[in-house]
């Protein structure tokens, strides 16, 4: 199917925004982090998600912090930084404008 | 039987992760390490909730696809490279900072030491891997801070550095 082969290509450079959309509610942990995209069809598998949280880390768009878990060890959560919101939110406009610029192409609007 | 099940479970999730490790082979040394700390810490919160092992390494998905997001990563454009906090450089000048009063001054060695080994472990602990210069300061700082300290004690304690006055060498007669 063409979708197969689209969808990977239209993920790269969006998802590590998805990240951050997620974060700016609050503080997550991982396994919650890829579930939570997993479900949507953003990312292809939950281990494809740490190589991205690893980035989005040393970038400096997001911190982490431990915390005690009810169940079970303790976990990492992943705050977003001021920066990481600020690229989001860059990210945010860009995209409205990309998308509604493609979505007129596709529609044949003159 | 549910031992049995716990057995097959934990060499369904240790083959998984040397797989892992070895898909990340050509990977930066630190950023495999964050990255399987990242998967086996998904893993334990997985299990703590209760799912299969075998679901949990199926979500996962393959480890090629995993391997292949850190390359992708790696050599992408969608993220800026990751920039030198500007901090580290000042950090590394404080921790050289505290070493001349180290003779003279020992608590402000060993006060500055702790300031900046406290700033910078807590910027490693957040950020994970950073610039050589935080690393270096770490190190510098911690140095400063356990040779202040060793200094202080041993002038908090004069006796054992000079005789008192009581103290006389044997043959000596005391005026």
């Amino acid at each position: 199917m063409a979708g197969d082969g689209v969808l990977p290509q239209l993920r790269k450079g969006v998802v590590e925004y998805c990240v951050l959309a997620r974060l700016r509610s609050g503080p997550a942990y991982g396994l919650h982090l890829a579930h939570a995209l997993s479900e949507g069809g953003v990312l292809a598998g939950e281990g494809a998600l740490y190589p991205l949280l690893s980035r989005l880390r040393r970038t400096g768009w997001v911190e982490t912090t431990w915390e005690s878990s009810p169940s079970g060890p303790p976990r990492r959560y992943y705050h977003l930084t001021a920066e990481g919101a600020a690229a989001l939110s860059d990210f945010t406009s860009t995209w409205h404008r990309f998308t509604q610029d493609v979505d007129t192409i596709l529609e044949g609007d003159p | 039987m549910r031992r049995r099940h716990s057995t097959h479970g934990d060499a369904l999730v240790a083959a998984y992760l040397r797989d892992l490790e070895g898909a990340l082979a050509l990977t930066d040394p630190a950023e495999r390490e964050d990255i399987l700390d990242g998967v086996k810490e998904h893993i334990r919160a997985a299990l703590a909730d209760g799912r299969p092992a075998g679901e949990v390494i199926a979500a996962l998905g393959p480890v090629e696809r995993t391997a292949a997001a850190a390359g992708a990563e790696a050599g992408g454009e969608a993220l800026p490279a990751p920039r030198p906090w500007p901090g580290e450089t000042l950090l590394l000048a404080a921790a050289l900072a505290a070493w001349p009063f180290v003779l003279v001054l020992p608590w402000v060695t060993t006060v500055l030491g702790a300031s900046v080994l406290g700033v910078g472990i807590r910027r490693l602990w957040r950020h994970g891997r950073q610039g050589r210069a935080l690393h270096a300061a770490v190190v510098v700082a911690a140095l400063a801070f356990v040779v202040g300290t060793v200094l202080l004690i041993a002038l908090e304690s004069p006796a054992s550095l000079a005789p008192g006055p009581e103290e006389t060498l044997p043959g000596v007669p005391v005026e």
